[in-house]
């Protein structure tokens, strides 16, 4: 291109009239010349651009949010990047600035970290690291969930869970709980936990970014101590967050006090409780806490509680004494049922150091482990059932709902403004109301405030008692660790080498007025509070019974003689099993126990079945599918038929039976209380023509017989349609388990997986919840053990260690859990090899 | 044989700059290898896209087989498109289409380079 003149001279040579006519023409012609290529250039400029900008920019559609193209898809760092090998590298060697010393980490063929280190800082750093090399995105959206920042990731979609996880107060609490752990002698572990995992936060780069993180589109925060108190109430929430108060409430107004004793009676008399019948308390409970508490002012209550769980939960723990066992030595069981996701709740490891050296299953995002054994001892949990969340009327002095009675005094509220920067929307503000009794909860008409046992447990420190579990060495240290352990109250198995076995029903557990707050309390009158906590000597124990074990099944603590009274969501059928089938088992070996774990008898069906049948007039007696039933052994197998009849009929039965309460909930929009199957099952018995069995809306007064009748004709019905569209239906089909991904996303999701079993079996499969980890402890010399997961270690989709031990689990397989005491011990088991350097 | 060349040195230089620098960079190679390989734009773009396409396929094919399709066929699940082939196809296309119109646009930059030659 050449230079432009000054009109004498033109690149350095003269020039004259013609030459400048020429030149403007050239002149023209050049600009033209550039504009041309100026505006070819534009176009490609502007479609690249525009490429670009879609590769990088996340797609919105109906259901949510695609990631963009480009970042997702480029297979230099996009989710390719997360796709793993199943051949990994023999040995790893990583410089952490943050560790003391050097330690070693064998992966076992399971990818099951065994971690040794000379010291519990390091030990607890590299556990940290651990769990956020594998875990990360789950530890990040649990903690996420808890603090009502879903939103933030998923949009306003989320929004109202997130205003009701800070209604319930769990972010103010996780905050209160990281300043009251500066005070614990744990809170340098806490500190060197959130280190660890930091350490790899700050390792990762937009190609090793966890796979959810590329797939919704953001970074993970910092870790803190905060976090894990977070994930510790997310614990909460799950096990001790039901509340059904209001529901309660609104089925005593509609039935009359009369009635909802007779249909929803404290105790079970077919129970098996925890601690067993007939044993003698050496204390006695003072008189003041058995004063009357008053209910507010009566009326059905509008709205809507979310209960996110199951009534009852469902976990096992049993310990047999040597006297009952083949080998003579005690045999300690834990299987925990909870609601099965994909990354596994649980992430399995060996956690060794100069002073102790446990194994077993911690939760990521808390540090040590949570159920396991170590060279001495072994210990289980299952949960207790207590209700610990209570409701209470405010009654506004204002109408700006800025005071409120209580003892006639008029108090003012305190006021939490919440922020919730939602994606891809404006950032909304939620204001708070703060009683004394906690958080305003529901105001919809009338206004509830909610009593919260996390809440107010401010030394909740469960990091201090597993820690202290993990190095316990004999039954005093296991009785000593339990005493930090608040909530969610959980029932501890503990056996020992030594031969004990025991188990303490551990948790803060309110003492209440005697209305126990099952239903909505009055919040003007300030006796209706809680009363303190029960002593910590005084929550039910057992050691060493005469009968020879110790179980819990989520079934009541006590019976009726427990000078405490309480009131909870307690499991009718599964305490029964277990505790006659270790009545009656003698000479127990592991395959016994094993087995006991697979169990899928379901004693709900054998109490119910016979009744049923008996109900039914001969002609229907003698049909295929009650000869199909007499033939039942109550075992819900995968492959099996029954169960399929049993479950139709008998829900069809409880459907009409109890039709006046789902009427009730039509017509007036409320939440009721519907009667418990056991009661249920023993009105068939014990009183057939009782007014409840009558349906509402036919001008007939039904008896139990007639239900019996119609719900069975129902159930051929059903079971017509259904074997004929698929004659090989069975259990498994029917009641199909999912593990879901904790996105819920199906493609990360596993279903149809075939295993039996019910919610009633010890076995307790429903289809999206059932036995999180199965472990079996011996405790001879050394001790030996079993256990499976239904998950993986990895929480990579990627990964081959995703989902592989899915199958072994519904199965009923078991893997020899190694517990060597030196890295030299685990060369012929050893994957892989991490040494992680100071 | 030169262009030959050039499309191999394209094909370098995408991968270098797409693994040691960042993604986006690797769709602007094109402007690199632009002197040393000077076509029409409608060829520069084909070429554009079958380079694209075999940078982009090449590492997603091999992750793919050592993953023995695992992820990739929850991802066409995800997208229910199918398998983890469809997959592949789909992020060689996005490369391919990238590094075709970037091509297009280093051929338009440089046009005068090929009326001078």
């Amino acid at each position: 291109m050449g230079v432009l003149g000054n009109g004498k001279s033109f690149g350095g040579y003269p020039i004259n009239k013609g030459h400048r006519s020429r030149l403007l023409c050239l002149f023209l012609s050049e600009s033209e010349h550039l504009m041309n290529r100026f505006l070819a250039i534009l176009l490609p400029a502007f479609i690249f651009a525009g490429y670009i900008y879609l590769l990088n920019t996340p797609i919105k559609t109906g259901s949510g949010t695609l990631p963009a193209a480009g970042i997702f898809f480029n297979p230099f760092c996009g989710f390719w990047q997360n796709a793993e090998s199943s051949a990994l590298a023999k040995e790893e060697t990583i410089h952490l600035p943050g560790l003391k010393e050097e330690v070693t980490i064998s992966f076992d063929q399971r990818l099951v970290p065994h971690v040794f280190s000379k010291n519990e800082e390091d030990l607890v750093f590299a556990q940290g690291y651990l769990h956020a090399r594998y875990r990360l995105w789950q530890m990040d959206i649990t903690a996420r969930q808890a603090s009502g920042r879903l939103s933030e990731i998923f949009g306003s979609r989320l929004l109202d869970n997130d205003q009701r996880m800070r209604r319930m107060g769990l972010a103010r609490t996780a905050r209160v709980y990281a300043e009251q752990w500066h005070n614990c002698p744990e809170y340098q572990f806490l500190s060197s936990y959130a280190a660890g995992i930091n350490q790899y936060i700050g390792e990762l780069t937009e190609k090793n970014l966890p796979f959810e993180f590329k797939l919704f589109g953001y970074k993970p925060e910092a870790w803190s101590v905060e976090k894990t108190g977070q994930v510790a109430l997310s614990m909460n929430l799950m096990l001790c967050g039901r509340n059904e108060d209001l529901m309660a409430t609104n089925t005593l107004e509609y039935l009359g006090a009369e009635d909802f004793k007779m249909l929803f009676p404290r105790w079970n008399p077919k129970q098996s409780p925890i601690i067993p019948k007939g044993t003698t308390w050496n204390f006695k409970v003072n008189q003041s806490t058995e004063e009357q508490g008053e209910s507010g002012e009566v009326g059905f209550f509008p709205g809507e509680i979310q209960n996110d769980y199951p009534r009852s939960i469902g976990s096992n723990n049993w310990a047999v004494m040597a006297s009952k066992t083949r080998d003579g030595f005690p045999i300690l069981c834990n299987d925990p049922h909870l609601t099965l996701t994909l990354p596994s709740i649980w992430y399995e490891m060996q956690m060794q150091t100069s002073t102790y050296n446990a194994y077993g299953v911690s939760l990521p995002g808390i540090p040590y482990i949570a159920i396991g054994f170590n060279d001495y001892i072994a210990w289980g949990e299952t949960n207790v059932g207590m209700d610990v969340s209570d409701l209470y009327e405010i009654s506004w002095q204002d109408d700006r709902h800025q005071t409120y009675l209580m003892d006639g005094v008029t108090k003012e509220v305190s006021e939490d403004v919440e922020r919730y920067e939602i994606k891809g929307e404006e950032t909304i503000f939620d204001t708070i109301k703060l009683t004394e009794w906690g958080p305003v909860f529901i105001e919809e008409g009338r206004t509830l405030a909610l009593k919260w046992l996390p809440n107010l447990t401010t030394d909740n420190c469960m990091v201090g008692s597993f820690r202290l579990l993990n190095q316990a060495k004999n039954f005093d240290d296991y009785y000593k660790a339990l005493k930090r352990f608040e909530s969610p109250a959980q029932n501890f198995a503990f056996a020992s080498q030594t031969g004990d076995v025991a188990l303490k029903v551990q948790g803060a557990l309110p003492i209440k007025p005697k209305v126990e707050g099952q239903f909505i309390l009055d919040g003007t009158i300030g006796k209706n509070d809680w009363r303190g906590y029960i002593p910590y000597d005084e929550t039910p124990f057992i050691k060493n019974p005469e009968r020879g074990f110790v179980s819990s099944a989520n079934q009541n603590s006590t019976d009726t003689t427990y000078p405490y009274r309480y009131h909870g969501y307690f499991d009718d059928y599964r305490g029964r099993t277990l505790n006659e089938a270790l009545t009656r088992m003698q000479d127990i070996s592991v395959e016994d126990m094993q087995k006991l774990q697979n169990s899928t008898y379901s004693k709900l069906a054998d109490d119910a079945t016979g009744p049923l049948i008996a109900l039914l007039p001969d002609n229907l007696g003698s049909t295929p599918l009650i000869k199909q039933l007499k033939a039942w052994n109550y075992y819900y197998t995968s492959d099996g038929t029954a169960p399929i009849i049993f479950e139709i009929w008998f829900n069809e039965f409880y459907k009409l039976m109890w039709d006046e309460f789902s009427a009730l909930e039509e017509e007036k929009k409320i939440e009721v209380l519907f009667p418990e199957i056991w009661r249920t099952i023993a009105l068939i018995a014990e009183d057939p023509t009782n007014k409840y069995f009558d349906i509402r809306n036919t001008p007939e007064v039904e008896t139990a017989a007639d239900l019996a009748r119609q719900s069975f004709e129902y159930t051929e019905h059903q079971c017509d349609s259904l074997f004929s569209a698929e004659p090989d239906l069975v259990w498994k089909n029917y009641r199909p388990l999912k593990i879901n991904h904790l996105s819920r996303v199906p493609a990360f999701s596993v279903t149809n997986i075939d295993v039996g079993g019910v919610a009633s079996a010890l076995n307790s499969v429903k289809s999206t919840h059932g036995p999180s980890w199965r472990m079996i402890v011996q405790l001879g010399n050394p001790i030996k053990a079993w256990g499976v997961y239904p998950g993986g270690q990895s929480g990579n989709p990627g990964s081959p260690y995703y989902k592989n031990m899915i199958d072994d689990w519904a199965a009923g397989h078991y893997y020899p859990l190694l517990h060597p005491t030196n890295p030299g011990e685990m060369n012929d088991h050893t994957l892989t090899k991490l040494s992680l350097k100071p | 044989m030169k262009h030959l060349i050039a499309i191999v040195l394209w094909i370098l230089a995408t991968l270098i700059l797409s693994i040691w620098g960042h993604w986006i960079l690797g769709l602007f190679s094109s402007l690199l290898i632009r002197p040393f390989y000077r076509v029409s734009p409608g060829r520069a773009i084909l070429t554009g896209l079958g380079v694209g396409m075999i940078c982009w396929a090449i590492p997603a094919i091999l992750i793919n087989q050592a993953n023995d399709g695992v992820l990739a066929g929850m991802i066409g699940n995800l997208l229910t498109i199918g398998s983890a082939n469809a997959v592949i196809v789909i992020t060689s296309l996005l490369g391919g289409i990238g590094l075709s119109l970037s091509a297009w646009l280093s051929a338009m930059i440089f046009r005068q380079d090929i009326l001078l030659h």
